[in-house]
């Protein structure tokens, strides 16, 4: 096969694939559009994540020690103190 | 109207234990009709004249010829002597038994330790690959009559295995399902799932899998591992642009580097290599792949703006192969029967992609497969190659929504239904999209621990998302991303790893207890 031709049986190749893709897009985005409706995006009028992503940094600081066996006693007696005292720890801490 | 049956094997099992039992079964909402113990030699007479049994009106037999285990719309409950059904189980159960046929759910377990609360075992939705490997759906399933004579009547299946019980029903039946609520309570050593060897091993006689079973007693976990007809020729792309990087003490080019070692080290030799170079690539680096492809080389030149997605199908419509392996060139294989074992997984025609455990080069894990929380991530990143994972997830074959495209075995054929990977993503998330195409088009994705590879990207690196491709993806699969059915709706979000979605390890607020923040009084 001569160059020429192994290009353009190459560029239908790839003509077929993003025409398959968009086929296949198209079929999800009408599914999400009936379950959610064609506008229930965000307020950027697109689909974004939450705030909340900012989470997966909090959690990669790895807070295990709070699980260290000599907090397990002070969780267990905070959880059991009288609701006002509890408060007042909350709000000292906060 | 659906009657319940509830069928416990009293075998091995104390009075106790049967008691505990019994006494849930009358505390809760919807009562079953009839309490079948099977085995043991219990005086089931004396337990129907517990106090809490007779007012529950529950009758308690070891006969198996009562009319309403054969009546068709008669639901079948397995519950473990010594597990205590949720008070609500049954009727959320009831719930779900017009559309499917067989239903399993969370669990509580005990208490870990002294002043913590019960461990709840949440599991992902229908995941044959993993119940294969071991009994991911927990002691309690809900199955409908048919199901249960299909599968050989309750008299067998009461006394099995809990995992070849599973296996047998799960074979048989049409729509399985899970529902993300704890349907029962059980002890802290049934929190990990356990696994019977020769259960697997029958199963696989049974739907003609040729495989080799083994198991890890340790993990509880049973490898199948697939005998191949043949050794089909793979192609294997690697988009690159020649870069040179220091890898274990040594300057080297990353693409040659990969392709040096998967020809070197894997014991699956029937593969060629199409490396697809961007026209920026130096001299040095075309020559160095050159060098390490050798005969099987075929390099493809790329002259346009980054688009991986582009690259990658560049390079699958220049193979001839049934089977395409999208490799990274900052990759390295460890395990030299990888290949074989992802060719394997592809024996079975229901998956259309497979992939392997990612390592970073000091062997913690770079990618385990995906999950979609919503943001999509790689599972138990960072973590040891140590860490099993919840409920020993990251020690078996299983089901994933997706996987990373640094290293994934896909058929052609596949690729090709698809429409490849979507040149709309150049930079972030084709994979994730790509998966959840194929799983869109009816083909399963499989994640396996038993196939490693190195992948040497920088654990610094933080992908820079894009906006547009954030929204694309999200008006593609948004419902995807927000319930992956291979996770599971009350685990923490935002975040890659599966943790039950409690307060507490977070911050000095949380270490303290279980209440709301200040914010919310």
């Amino acid at each position: 096969m001569s160059n020429e031709a192994e290009a353009a049986r190459i560029s239908r190749a790839l003509d077929q694939l993003i025409a398959r893709d968009s086929e296949v897009g198209e079929r999800a985005k009408s599914r999400v559009a009936n379950i959610y409706g064609p506008t229930a995006t965000s307020s950027l009028g697109t689909y974004d994540f939450s705030d909340s992503f900012a989470k997966r940094d909090q959690v990669s600081r790895r807070g295990d020690w709070v699980h260290r066996n000599w907090l397990r006693p002070i969780r267990f007696f905070y959880r059991h103190v009288p609701k006002p005292i509890r408060f007042a720890i909350k709000k000292l801490f906060a | 109207m659906n009657q319940f049956v509830v069928v416990t094997s009293a075998q091995g099992c104390t009075n106790k234990e049967l008691l505990q039992t019994a006494q849930s079964l009358a505390a809760s909402s919807t009562r079953p009709t009839h309490w079948v113990v099977v085995g043991g030699s219990f005086n089931l007479t004396k337990l129907s004249r517990h106090r809490s049994i007779k007012k529950a009106t529950i009758e308690i037999t070891d006969d198996l010829s009562v009319p309403t285990l054969e009546r068709q719309s008669s639901t079948i409950v397995f519950l473990r002597a010594g597990d205590t059904i949720s008070p609500d189980a049954i009727s959320i159960i009831a719930q779900h038994t017009d559309q499917h046929d067989l239903i399993y759910g969370d669990s509580a377990h005990g208490r870990a330790r002294k002043f913590e609360e019960p461990s709840k075992a949440r599991r992902p939705q229908w995941s044959p690959e993993r119940l294969r490997s071991h009994n991911y759906v927990g002691d309690l399933l809900a199955a409908s009559q048919s199901v249960v004579a299909a599968a050989g009547g309750i008299s067998t299946l009461a006394t099995l295995h809990e995992h070849d019980r599973s296996l047998r029903l799960f074979e048989v039946c049409n729509t399985p399902h899970r529902i993300a609520h704890v349907l029962y309570h059980s002890s802290q050593e049934r929190m990990v799932p356990t696994a019977s060897l020769e259960a697997v091993q029958q199963h696989c006689t049974r739907t003609g899998i040729e495989a080799t079973c083994t198991i890890d007693e340790s993990m509880q976990s049973v490898r199948v591992k697939r005998r191949l007809r043949s050794q089909p020729k793979i192609s294997v792309i690697v988009p690159t642009r020649g870069t040179t990087e220091v890898l274990k003490g040594n300057q080297v080019v990353l693409a040659a580097h990969a392709i040096k070692t998967l020809i070197d080290n894997s014991t699956y030799q029937n593969f060629d290599v199409i490396a697809v170079l961007d026209s920026v690539t130096p001299d040095e680096g075309r020559l160095a792949i050159q060098t390490a492809g050798g005969a099987r080389l075929k390099i493809v030149d790329y002259d346009r703006p980054f688009n991986f997605a582009e690259k990658i199908n560049l390079g699958a419509v220049c193979s001839d192969a049934d089977l395409l392996l999208l490799l990274n060139d900052d990759t390295e294989i460890i395990t030299p029967d990888a290949l074989e074992t992802l060719v394997g997984i592809l024996e079975d025609q229901t998956v259309g992609m497979t992939g392997p455990m990612l390592l970073y080069e000091d062997m913690t894990i770079q990618s385990a497969g995906h999950i979609l929380n919503p943001v999509p991530f790689d599972l138990y990143r960072e973590r040891e190659l140590t860490c099993t994972g919840a409920q020993h997830l990251l020690q078996v074959q299983r089901e994933a929504s997706g996987l990373i495209a640094a290293c994934v075995l896909v058929r052609r054929s596949v690729f090709d239904e698809v429409g490849g990977l979507c040149t709309l993503f150049p930079f972030n998330y084709n994979d994730v999209d790509f998966g959840l195409k194929i799983q869109d088009a009816g083909h399963r994705v499989v994640w396996t621990p038993y196939a490693q590879f190195h992948h040497f990207e920088s654990k610094t690196r933080t992908p820079k998302l894009q906006t547009f491709e954030v929204a694309t993806i999200g008006a593609r699969w948004r419902d995807k991303l927000e319930d992956d059915p291979y996770f599971n709706p009350h685990l923490e979000r935002y975040i890659d790893i599966w943790k039950e979605n409690v307060m507490g390890q977070r911050s000095v607020l949380d270490a303290l207890g279980p209440t709301a923040p200040i914010a919310s009084k």
